[in-house]
């Protein structure tokens, strides 16, 4: 499955990515950050939003629905593999902001599960366990690592 | 889109995917954005209960 993408910025560290989302509700500038959470197993944590134009910072539970998601989506996941490339592939945690983010988050997973497994390994969180990633089934959250090849 | 319009200063372009990556040193460290600092704690609260998943 090939979805089209957005272009974007990266910072000079390769920790933080820009994009801009558009559609119906205009120009929409998406953000999306790594953060180191542990060393040991490297895991970082990705973050994504979209930029609150006035201060610059990242809005909390922001739905833009400009009409784009899949292409938002697909820039994300580049910015995954961008990322992990930079960092050793380290273990990156996904988490929505929202129950209902986690889920989409999780529908996208499926949608190019077959694509991804190619290259990454993907777990999940649920009944105080990690697993791998099996599609139908509702995670906590997830953790995704590029395959070192 | 044109990304020149964005006015970043553009200190390296290449492709990526079906797109293009340009790296710029406009875009300033979030490691402070409440936003962030928020999702790194509770990443790491979570990862206190959950534990860390094994390398597989």
């Amino acid at each position: 499955m090939n979805f089209n993408r957005y272009n974007y910025f990266a910072s000079i560290d390769y920790k933080i990515y820009v994009f801009y989302s558009e559609g119906p509700k205009g120009r929409i500038e998406k953000m999306v950050t790594y953060e180191k959470v542990d060393d040991n197993p490297a895991v970082y944590n990705l973050a994504f939003g979209d930029i609150d134009p006035t201060t610059g910072l990242m809005l909390d539970r922001n739905v833009s629905d400009n009409g784009d998601r899949d292409i938002v989506l697909a820039t994300v996941a580049d910015t995954v593999s961008d990322f992990s490339d930079h960092y050793n592939k380290p273990m990156i945690y996904i988490v929505g902001s929202t129950l209902s983010r986690t889920r989409l988050y999780q529908m996208s997973i499926t949608k190019i599960y077959k694509e991804i497994t190619r290259f990454y390994t993907v777990q999940g969180y649920r009944e105080s366990q990690w697993e791998i990633f099996q599609k139908n089934v509702n995670y906590e959250a997830f953790v995704v690592q590029k395959k070192k090849i | 889109m044109d990304m020149s319009e964005n006015k970043k200063h553009t200190t390296e372009e290449r492709q990526i995917f079906g797109g293009r990556a340009i790296v710029s040193k406009e875009i300033k460290s979030h490691s402070n954005d409440p936003f962030v600092v928020k999702k790194v704690e509770e990443a790491k609260a979570f990862f206190k209960r959950a534990g860390f998943p094994k390398v597989k």
